[in-house]
């Protein structure tokens, strides 16, 4: 759970935040009501404190501000003042909760549970997911009847997997959740706490794949199983009837003790977590240096034509480092482009050569501040695995990584790249589709692969389009791309979580829909049904002519039956899912099939809802429009 | 994390000891040692014994490989961790470097307020 505090009393704002932290939530914090505005409209926050007194912009105004933006995220304002007025003001407002100062921590804390249970539709503090519970008042998780000791980011992470039911959580959610906005962890962090966590689930009994890694797109919480659905209740009244008898055994709890029942951070607390102070004390010092930087720079490009040709490449490399330190990108991109030429030929001055000069000159000289320090990863430039046997295609890939500044390694075989994968991790990897079609390769030993892809983006080269390719990518965990497709080398830069079509909702009348079901009544019922609610919709009962249909129509949604005769609805869910076109697009299943089973199958296959038959009309438009401003609010920049 | 540290950093470049030297200090109240050529660096880690060293790979006259290597066959810093600080463009190399025997790799460009965490992790410290 991320909270933003905005508090100006830097005494009462530091351990609120030390607290608050304790307690396993993802605090940032600001002093004034200007930044507080900025965090709460580019970050998204489960819950918001804010003082009234605030410099710039007080925290009724703000909260109001909010509020007419048509933020709804629970809101909780602190102030000195405690008179009728001021309280009904602030509740009428927007405000959710009001607390007077001084106030007692551990009220603060029950307060906060409340609103975040109340913001997220849940009644009870206990989360029940098969036999496993996870009490957010206590902070204890445990599986059947075994605790479980967790570090604060797992916690956090299974909260956060809990709180999505089946329902995706991009590495993206992953991120922002757990970790403040001043921090800056990698996706490979992400996987270790994952790795560790199901580590612990695993011990206590849970199944290996109850958090279910979907390639490319995230993580999920596997479907209890019946036996397990039918106990689950009874486990989580037990559990909730035990957690209130202990609440009232302990009305005025031990601080002390009830901070964290969580193990301290292990590796987690060496994350690259930068003070937010100490990040501008580094941009500031960066920026005092930069004249005489940008003089040294200027003098070694002067140099260049100065010297020898075959020393060029070793100058542009190290100018290349002084930019780079400043985090100037773009000029080392160009220094970059520069070297690799140098270091190929050293011949004489090129066209090309004294335009790249120019504009590195041009960017060095107009660079009068340095707006942000550089990442210690620069997403830009990730480190890119190729698998291939046909030199084309690898000189092909290598020029254009050369040009970006990319690392490259190369392979010629699935076994060899699968078992580097074990020592190290590209951000992305690009395979031939020639190279994986091995008839001898089992399905187990393609799970096999898969699982140890994890969630890096894996791009299948085919040279032609047909469904037989597609689903051979699908069976390899790839994404399919066509070799003559114009944005092969642009996907190749794009960084993995990116959202690869941006497909924001129109207004409510123009929502295209699309349903896919063979029995042709139930299609015409639906199809009058989603008109009177203001949908276009285009309904399809022959499945031969989907791919065709889907192409001209390109609907906002997508709905598909299970079971429609001669192909798995399951499986032409992940082929379109597949298609970086359609990575976005909401794919509702519509089934008679209520069975644990089949909504696994639904959610692998990159479902985002299942809903079973005979579906109200009204929940199902709801779902729909709900489905797009989720996508809307997490494309947005 | 909170013991303090000396390192010492073998690169050309004096604003990459400069910004390494401010960013270790402001993040972890580490202390740096500066050498700029390989050579200055091997006598530099015989008198100070530093906790680690940071290394460039490309440097003019004497390379990182080659001040790594004399500072193995050195009974004095054989010891002495070793991390080299390589570009993204050359970190294809980076199996090759970690076959020498070197603790680690760090890719530049980074931000030096990382190091500390980037080092300790790579250490086991």
């Amino acid at each position: 759970m991320k909270i933003l505090l905005v508090e100006d009393d830097a005494l009462l704002n530091k351990l609120v935040t030390s607290h608050l932290k304790g307690q396993n939530y993802v605090v940032d914090s600001v002093t004034d009501g200007a930044t507080g505005w900025s965090y709460a409209s580019t970050f998204d926050y489960d819950l918001l404190i804010l003082d009234l007194l605030l410099p710039q912009l007080d925290g009724l105004s703000l909260c109001q501000r909010l509020r007419a933006e048509g933020d709804t995220t629970p809101i909780l304002l602190l102030t000195a003042e405690n008179s009728k007025t001021m309280k009904i003001q602030a509740l009428d407002t927007g405000a959710d909760d009001y607390m007077v100062k001084p106030f007692d921590i551990a009220e603060l804390e029950a307060r906060i549970r409340a609103l975040l249970r109340r913001g997220q539709g849940q009644a009870s503090p206990i989360i029940a997911w098969g036999s496993l519970l996870l009490n957010s008042t206590t902070g204890e998780v445990s599986y059947g009847d075994r605790p479980l000791k967790l570090t604060s980011k797992e916690y956090k992470f299974l909260e956060l997997l809990l709180s999505s039911g089946s329902q995706v959580v991009g590495v993206n959610e992953v991120l922002s959740h757990l970790w403040s906005s001043n921090e800056f962890p990698v996706e490979s962090t992400v996987r270790s706490h994952l790795r560790r966590l199901r580590n612990k689930l695993q011990k206590a009994g849970a199944p290996s794949d109850l958090i279910t890694t979907l390639h490319g797109r995230g993580y999920y919480l596997k479907s209890p199983d019946s036996d397990e659905l039918t106990a689950e209740g009874s486990i989580a009244s037990k559990a909730l009837a035990k957690h209130n008898t202990e609440a009232k055994a302990a009305s005025k709890p031990d601080l002390e003790t009830s901070l964290s029942p969580t193990q301290p951070e292990d590796e987690a607390s060496v994350e690259s977590i930068i003070d937010l102070s100490k990040a501008e004390q580094y941009l500031q010092f960066l920026n005092r240096n930069w004249s005489s930087a940008q003089q040294t720079c200027l003098d070694k490009l002067a140099q260049v034509a100065q010297i020898e040709p075959n020393e060029r490449a070793a100058l542009v490399h190290s100018l290349a480092g002084t930019l780079g330190m400043f985090g100037l990108n773009d000029a080392l991109a160009l220094a970059r482009q520069l070297e690799a030429i140098w270091k190929i030929s050293a011949e004489a001055d090129s066209p090309e050569t004294t335009s790249l000069l120019a504009q590195l000159q041009r960017i060095i000289q107009q660079t009068q501040t340095i707006k942000a320090a550089p990442t210690s990863c620069p997403r830009e430039q990730p480190p890119l695995w190729v698998l291939s046997n046909n030199t084309d295609f690898q000189t092909e890939i290598e020029s254009f990584a050369l040009k970006q500044g990319f690392t490259i390694r190369h392979f010629n075989q699935p076994k060899a790249l699968q078992k580097a994968l074990a020592q190290d991790s590209p951000n992305r990897i690009i395979a031939q589709l020639s190279c994986l079609q091995d008839p001898s390769v089992t399905p187990p030993q393609r799970s096999a692969w898969k699982e140890s892809l994890g969630s890096i983006p894996l791009l299948i080269v085919s040279h032609q389009d047909s469904l037989s390719d597609r689903l051979q990518a699908l069976r390899w965990g790839g994404q399919f791309i066509l070799h003559s497709s114009p944005n092969l080398l642009d996907l190749l830069l794009q960084h993995p979580s990116a959202p690869t079509s941006s497909k924001l909702s129109p207004s409510h009348q123009q929502i295209k829909v699309m349903v896919v079901d063979d029995d042709t009544h139930w299609l015409n019922t639906l199809l009058h049904q989603l008109q009177n609610w203001g949908f276009k919709v285009t309904t399809l009962a022959d499945p031969a002519a989907f791919w065709q249909v889907l192409q001209s129509v390109n609907p906002d949604a997508l709905i598909l039956d299970a079971k429609i005769p001669e192909i798995d609805g399951f499986e032409l869910c992940q082929v379109v899912r597949h298609d970086p076109k359609w990575r976005s697009l909401p794919i509702l299943f519509l089934s008679i099939l209520n069975d644990p089973e089949s909504r696994q199958l639904a959610f692998g296959a990159g479902a985002d809802d299942y809903l079973f038959k005979p579906v109200m009309v009204g929940e199902l438009a709801h779902r729909i429009t709900s489905r797009l401003q989720r996508i809307q609010s997490l494309e947005a920049p | 994390m909170t013991s303090s540290r000396q390192l010492l950093i073998i690169d050309d470049e004096e604003t990459i000891q400069t910004v390494v030297d401010f960013g270790l200090k402001l993040s972890a109240g580490w202390s740096l040692l500066k050498a700029s050529s390989g050579r200055e660096g091997i006598t530099i880690a015989q008198e100070h014994s530093p906790d680690a060293i940071l290394l460039d790979v490309m440097m003019p006259e004497m390379d990182g490989v080659a001040t790594f290597k004399a500072l193995q066959a050195d009974g004095q810093t054989n010891e002495i961790p070793v991390i080299f600080l390589t570009a993204k463009a050359q970190a294809t190399e980076k199996s090759q470097l970690k076959a020498l025997g070197v603790s680690g790799v760090i890719t530049k460009p980074f931000n030096a307020l990382d190091l500390p965490m980037l080092i300790s992790r790579i250490l086991h410290w």
